[in-house]
């Protein structure tokens, strides 16, 4: 069943970029990350994965508080749910698993992990790992790898994530065959260098 | 509803976030089972669920707030 149409539409590009700007420790996973990597079944949230440590917590509130994130809760509209008056900080969102969010950048979703297939957690720092980065304008961010999307919702199995895999295992395929790993060490080293010389990425 | 797929040709990755945002605005708004889940397990699908848990993390700011200042 569909939200009640409330709240602005995603805009990825800002969504991404106030989060790096505050500095946030994340790994952008789900539709959104299946989207980067060319899948059409997409749905309209940004999901992270983010890295469960105090100090980087409160950099996410910091975040949140910048896109005037407020709860999304079944059958409540927008409007009721700013009325809520969250005081969004690092330690409310250390009590959250899974955190749902309309922001003025659309709909985003905090998340403290992913599954893999047998339903074990997997952390920011193992999905870093294997992430690929992406550039934006003047900022750089993490997307998993199309094995940790796949494995997410394989053990999920909801209607939705049945529905999206047979796409997902064909770009997984794509993924293995073709050579993207000197894209991604490429991405990566100027990332770097940008870095080592007091740029911002 | 989402576009189905029946083995069509995949889009290759985005090469920039910008192209990857431009991709997302065709996407389909979150749906209703997607809510916000405590590290227990309870799911706050409702305003009064929300209510009780906002209750539970001011009594935690409270006794965070205490500790600290005990420390000092």
């Amino acid at each position: 069943m569909m939200l009640p149409g409330s709240g602005p539409p995603l805009d990825l590009n800002r969504l991404l970029e106030v989060l790096t700007r505050n500095d946030v420790d994340f790994v952008v996973v789900g539709g959104s990350a299946a989207g980067f990597l060319g899948a059409s079944r997409l749905t309209e949230d940004a999901d992270c994965v983010v890295r469960r440590e105090r100090a980087n917590l409160e950099r996410l509130a910091s975040a949140l508080r910048e896109v005037h994130a407020r709860l999304r809760v079944a059958r409540m509209s927008d409007e009721d749910a700013k009325a809520l008056q969250v005081r969004v900080d690092g330690m409310m969102l250390e009590t959250v698993g899974n955190s749902t969010w309309t922001t003025d950048a659309g709909p985003f979703d905090v998340l403290a992990d992913l599954k893999d297939f047998e339903g074990r957690s997997v952390s920011y720092e193992e999905l870093l790992t294997r992430s690929i980065a992406v550039r934006g304008d003047g900022f750089a961010v993490h997307v998993a790898s199309i094995d940790d999307i796949i494995a997410a919702k394989t053990f999920a199995n909801r209607d939705k994530d049945r529905e999206a895999l047979p796409e997902l295992l064909d770009i997984q395929e794509r993924e293995h065959s073709q050579r993207y790993e000197q894209h991604d060490a490429d991405v990566a080293f100027e990332v770097q260098d940008d870095l080592n010389r007091g740029i911002e990425p | 509803m989402p576009a189905s797929y029946y083995g069509d040709v995949i889009r290759q990755r985005a090469k920039t976030v910008a192209e990857w945002a431009e991709r997302m605005h065709s996407a389909e708004p979150p749906t209703e089972d997607d809510v916000t889940v405590l590290l227990d397990g309870r799911r706050l699908d409702s305003k009064e669920s929300v209510e009780a848990w906002l209750k539970e993390v001011e009594a935690l700011r409270v006794l965070e707030a205490a500790t600290h200042d005990a420390s000092r």
